[in-house]
């Protein structure tokens, strides 16, 4: 073993910090009158730049900072070009969700997804099916997220897997446990911060050593001429195959469940304002320079076998090993942030939607009594993904992008629809979230791949059909529904 | 059941977001397979990139960055987030009473021509 002090006191130092955060938005947690509304959505009091930064750094994950530059390290450019179709997400989840879900959201007292569905459906199956899906897909989310982690901390400092996997694990469970949201929050605007200037540092650090850009392209060009073109090696890149992506990564992205919860967590319209800006920036930069970094790596490190050691084999390359250390601490943020806000989620979905709707009947517990619960909750969703982390598979961004499509499937449409078209009832969601999830499964492991494109475009289409089709032959809402959703309130 | 002016602001804009994303759309894929469906060597470079990706990927950053400000600035309008919304406010803002000045600022006429 072979412990890497320099590497390891930065990352030691930041962990810390962030510590310190979650301390004190426990503070804040504990002089709050209401716990359910501070402690998951953080009295819906995000500003601009914290709205921004949460939601790049929640979307950030570790399949776009560990396994996203390792594809483009053997893709080249074509696998940055796919990456880029993810700009827009920060302006369409924000826009398209937009005020009319922050007002909703507010007349219904919404603290995650499932109380929009069940104020807009008021359906108890809808609501316990999109809970499971959620759980469900949260968890396989996260145990990808931690074995990234892990697998990061294994190589940037020399500590064997599970130690690496425990101290990351105990890190992100309890600042979760303890600080809720505003924790949350709270560190994803300082890991934000910290991936833009590592990310920045390590591209300076790469064009330096590969003698200028010019030279580093020939490079990738006499390597293989097809890593400059957008088709990649061997054409493997195929337009179908790149649109489709389109349409997982950048347009479903709108249905999923951690993105969305936040663009109703803000504080005004102004707020929403400056966040489409910044993070449509932000977001735009880091996912350049990160995948960047991974294609141009080719021509400084052309012989790696694992195209996901190529981040950190880079930055311990080329960054003076301190620098390195913070550098590291930048996908280790992107992996804790997105897990953070999933495990904070699936912990809200829980307690919110299975224990207090339908164990209690709709009566809320005392406050105290939620407190213990809400903590045990969290914690013991963080044990369970830590379990199951112990013993990694090979290929985690596969799992990740799974659980990315199995929660579009879900929620996608219900969400969309359900805020845009007043016809849209609780049948044809039913109809619609059992559709996409069947067709999803039997694709994902039957078909894989459909026409050439990923099984979530034929998914989402199913799932679209559905709804329309019988939410059209049904009767439609209530009226006390249409009141809430579509009309003045008094 | 009476309209609530800030769904249909909410709409418009939610309209203009689906918009900008196609534009966005046809930049990116309009620059890189149109500039970049031909062999390696053909390429022109751009500051040591090849044109393709430059013009598709690290251009696009600053140019939508930029559309999205102008977006925001110019179509989108400030509106109040509170569950019971101000119905009868926006008439007094109209006779020139501000309530708050945070609301409609510029929209306040269109939406009472959208009211039922």
């Amino acid at each position: 073993m072979n412990l890497n002090l320099e590497v390891l006191i930065p990352l030691g130092v930041y962990l810390g910090f962030v510590y310190l955060l979650a301390v004190y938005a426990n503070r804040v947690l504990s002089r709050s009158g209401n716990f359910l509304e501070e402690y998951f959505i953080g009295s819906r009091s995000m500003n601009g730049i914290m709205l921004a930064m949460t939601l790049v750094a929640t979307y950030i994950s570790a399949s776009s900072f560990v396994g996203g530059p390792g594809v483009a390290y053997k893709m080249g450019l074509g696998w940055v070009l796919l990456a880029m179709i993810q700009v827009p997400t920060a302006w369409l989840t924000l826009g398209v969700l937009g005020k009319k879900f922050a007002i909703v959201a507010r007349r219904i007292d919404a603290v995650t997804i499932n109380d929009f569905l069940r104020a807009r459906y008021e359906n108890r199956a809808v609501v316990i099916l999109a809970t499971l899906s959620l759980v469900i897909f949260f968890i396989a989310a996260m145990v990808a997220q931690f074995i990234g982690g892990a697998r990061l901390f294994e190589t940037a400092t020399g500590l064997p897997y599970h130690v690496g996997l425990t101290v990351f694990a105990v890190t992100v469970v309890l600042y979760t446990t303890l600080g809720g949201f505003r924790a949350v929050v709270l560190t994803d605007v300082v890991q934000g911060m910290v991936m833009l200037v590592g990310t920045g540092a390590l591209f300076v650090g790469i064009v330096h050593m590969g003698g200028g850009m010019t030279a580093i392209i020939h490079k990738m060009q006499a390597i293989d001429p097809g890593l400059i073109t957008p088709f990649g090696p061997k054409d493997f890149l195929a337009k179908p195959f790149i649109l489709s992506f389109w349409v997982l990564v950048c347009f479903g992205v709108i249905g999923l469940p951690h993105t969305a919860v936040r663009c109703f967590g803000y504080r005004d319209s102004r707020s929403m304002h400056t966040a489409i800006v910044v993070s449509t920036v932000v977001l735009g930069l880091l996912v350049l320079g990160m995948h960047l970094c991974g294609a141009l790596g080719r021509a400084i490190i052309p012989d790696l076998t694992v195209g996901d050691k190529i981040m950190p084999a880079l930055s311990l390359a080329i960054l003076p090993p301190v620098v390195a250390g913070i550098f590291l601490a930048g996908p280790l943020a992107a992996i804790m942030s997105t897990i953070d806000s999933q495990l904070i989620l699936a912990s809200a979905t829980l307690i919110r939607d299975l224990y207090i709707n339908y164990i209690r009947g709709g009566k809320a517990a005392d406050d105290s009594r939620l407190h213990r619960l809400s903590f045990y909750c969290t914690a013991l969703l963080g044990t369970i993904v830590f379990i199951a982390s112990l013993r990694p598979p090979d290929l985690i961004v596969w799992i990740n992008l799974f659980a990315f499509g199995g929660m579009q499937a879900t929620f996608l449409w219900p969400v969309v629809l359900g805020l845009y078209w007043k016809r849209a009832n609780a049948k044809g969601a039913l109809c619609s979230m059992c559709a996409g999830l069947a067709s999803y499964f039997t694709l994902v492991i039957w078909i894989k791949r459909f026409m050439g494109m990923h099984v979530i475009v034929p998914t989402l289409a199913v799932s679209l059909v559905a709804f329309v089709v019988v939410s059209t032959l049904t009767r439609g809402p209530e009226e006390g529904i249409l009141r809430i959703f579509f009309y003045k309130k008094g | 059941m009476q309209q609530d002016p800030r769904f249909s602001t909410a709409a418009k804009e939610a309209l203009a977001c689906v918009l900008l994303t196609i534009a966005n759309f046809i930049w990116w894929y309009g620059f890189a397979y149109g500039l970049g469906s031909g062999p390696a060597g053909s390429y022109t470079p751009i500051l040591g990139l090849p044109a393709w990706f430059f013009m598709s990927c690290v251009a696009g950053v600053p140019v939508f960055g930029v559309a999205a400000w102008g977006m925001v600035r110019f179509w989108f309008t400030d509106v109040d987030l509170d569950p019971d919304d101000p119905g009868d406010q926006i008439g007094r803002i109209d006779l020139g009473e501000s309530v708050n000045p945070a609301k409609n600022r510029n929209n306040h006429s269109q939406d009472q021509g959208i009211q039922s």
